[in-house]
């Protein structure tokens, strides 16, 4: 008996001695770790083969096109699969969680040890980032290669026809252009930078979802409204420049400022179109959204944590 | 509802007013820099396909103009030229800043449509004939205008509009000696590439005012003698530069003595000889084709 009220009112240790980690966040990196199991266990990497037969497809996709269309269609089509892979791993990935928690009532095992409900919703976010990182950076790592081949392969007779003429005269400028503009739609710092503003997404996405499916009631329920805000996310924009125009129309200006309040702006963090067109990006600005990015994050687990907090499970 | 959840919605909401000015801003920024095009009208709907209008106002507008590209593609391989143009239209309007759309466009127009109705299309009347060369002529010099306008600093485009324009081509659609130096003066400015100077130089050199005759000279001068400075190049000078600066010593009345030489000083056999171009259209744009 003395036992065992000594263990009650012994205070818990604030390091975990073995990884020598505070012990909140070993807590919830083995939360993230266990998500990231499970979710990997669901075999979703098999997309890879899907990514690389529809990159494959895309690169002899119009054999005789002009380069620029040839590289450009390619990175469109690489950008706009990964942007697809992500959104649907980062929804899906969130919305799946909480409900089969509950359903498996895993849930009950987890919130009966120490673990606090902010600790539980921050380690199945991180394994759902994690995911969604390390597809994309696979997706990332095809993409990369198959464009580096196009580039080589497109650029090697420019330059060798470049050589046969003199730099000055009308071809010699003409093919310096070309290989300039191949240059720039292959494989370079900014192709990477569109994929990191993809991940961006991803990141807000998963957030975002995952506030959703801590007052969802099921899982189709989430993956739906997700999509919509998702889709929504995009036109965002549109409705926070009409708010900001001081146009006319007390009804239209309460709904758009509604939309621009409630919604987040996918479109902000949308750099994979000038990417793919070979448009320079500042690392300032990507900085900048990295930031808001972050803030997104943390204010979405914060409501998330709000809403979780009294619910009943 | 309880408190944590009314905190909730007054976090989303306060968040939302805080973002709104740093969104709006960044916004701004990413269409100033050319990160994003510009908000497409929405009268613009009716001439899109529902789903590339979905495309277009969501994420994927990059990729939709590709894919209109492709079409537009396969419809040059099939001589549908009214489909061409159409799509063209469209592309623009998607990725009004990516200057390649409007060249490729214009060029199709230009060279590529009215080529076929000149050349190509027997079946059909001769003033159905005349009468589309003269449309897609207009339709083509108006996409390009716009480009420019859009794209004020594209070089390309510069380059582009003067090579469709110079006097020097058998090639030109409509020859305005003034307004090919112009653009191929702004092409020089905006790239550095030497060659577009000369080509402005040559168009002045044919305008009938002393003063363009003068600056043609001048520059022209500059170049030749950048040419002969260099010893290891053993190209020598273009043959368009010393015969054009020959033509501009005669008609500016240069004195015997300050005159270049018109022969070939201690150049290898056929250096020198061969004109510069006028023309540097995509003939060779696809090198596997």
């Amino acid at each position: 008996m003395s036992n065992s009220s000594a263990a009650v009112s012994q205070p818990e240790p604030s390091m975990d001695l073995k990884k020598g980690l505070p012990l909140v966040l070993s807590k919830v990196l083995a939360i993230a770790r266990n998500t990231f199991t499970q979710l990997v266990r669901m075999k979703v990497f098999y997309f890879l083969f899907a990514f690389s037969l529809i990159l494959l497809v895309a690169g002899f996709f119009f054999a005789d096109t002009q380069f620029e269309q040839k590289l450009k269609f390619f990175k469109d089509i690489s950008y706009g699969f990964m942007l697809l892979f992500t959104t649907i791993f980062a929804i899906v990935g969130s919305a799946l969680l909480i409900p089969r928690d509950i359903e498996d009532r895993t849930l009950y095992t987890i919130l009966c040890k120490p673990v606090t409900r902010f600790e539980y919703l921050l380690g199945k976010y991180l394994g759902v980032i994690a995911l969604v990182g390390l597809s994309l950076l696979f997706m990332d790592l095809i993409f990369s290669g198959a464009l580096y081949v196009q580039e080589q392969r497109l650029l090697g007779p420019v330059l060798e026809a470049q050589a046969a003429v003199p730099a000055e005269s009308a071809a010699g400028v003409q093919y310096a252009t070309e290989a300039d503009s191949i240059r720039k739609l292959g494989l370079n710092a900014n192709t990477q930078k569109g994929v990191l503003s993809i991940f961006l997404t991803g990141a807000v996405l998963a957030a975002m979802a995952m506030l959703l499916s801590t007052f969802a009631t099921s899982t189709m329920f989430t993956v739906t409204v997700g999509l919509c805000i998702f889709i929504v996310g995009y036109f965002q924009s549109l409705a926070r420049e009409y708010f900001l125009s001081g146009s006319e129309g007390t009804w239209q200006k309460l709904l758009s400022v509604l939309v621009a309040l409630i919604f987040p702006d996918f479109k902000a963090f949308h750099l994979s179109d000038a990417a793919a067109s070979g448009e320079l990006i500042a690392n300032g600005l990507l900085l900048q959204l990295v930031g808001l990015a972050l803030v997104y994050v943390v204010i979405y687990n914060l409501v998330a944590y709000l809403v979780f907090a009294d619910k009943e499970v | 509802m309880n408190r944590k959840r009314l905190l909730a919605v007054a976090v989303i909401l306060l968040f939302g007013a805080a973002r709104l000015p740093v969104e709006h801003h960044l916004g701004k920024r990413m269409i100033d820099d050319g990160l994003q095009e510009p908000p497409i009208e929405l009268g613009f709907r009716e001439r899109l396909p529902q789903i590339g209008f979905m495309a277009a106002l969501g994420g994927l507008r990059s990729l939709a103009a590709s894919i209109f590209d492709l079409k537009a593609h396969i419809a040059f391989e099939n001589n549908e030229w009214f489909a061409n143009e159409q799509l063209y239209d469209l592309i623009t309007a998607l990725q009004p800043r990516r200057d390649s759309y409007w060249e490729t466009g214009a060029w199709h127009r230009l060279r590529n449509a009215s080529g076929h109705y000149r050349y190509r299309a027997d079946d059909l009347p001769q003033s159905i004939r005349d009468r589309n060369i003269a449309y897609f002529s207009d339709s083509g010099f108006e996409l390009l205008d716009l480009g420019l306008r859009t794209n004020p600093d594209s070089a390309d485009l510069h380059a582009s509009m003067a090579g469709y324009v110079n006097t020097l081509s058998v090639h030109s659609v409509r020859k305005d000696g003034r307004k090919a130096a112009g653009h191929y003066q702004r092409a020089f400015e905006l790239t550095g590439r030497e060659f577009y100077e000369r080509m402005a130089a040559y168009e002045r050199a044919k305008l009938p005012d002393l003063e363009d005759k003068t600056w043609a000279y001048e520059t022209l001068l500059r170049h030749y003698r950048v040419f002969a400075a260099r010893k290891d190049d053993r190209r020598g000078v273009p043959l368009s530069v010393r015969r054009t600066i020959g033509d501009l010593e005669n008609a500016l009345a240069i004195p015997l003595l300050k005159r270049i030489p018109q022969q070939q000083q201690a150049a290898p056999p056929g250096a020198g000889l061969v004109p510069e171009s006028p023309t540097y259209e995509r003939l060779q744009k696809n090198p596997a084709g």
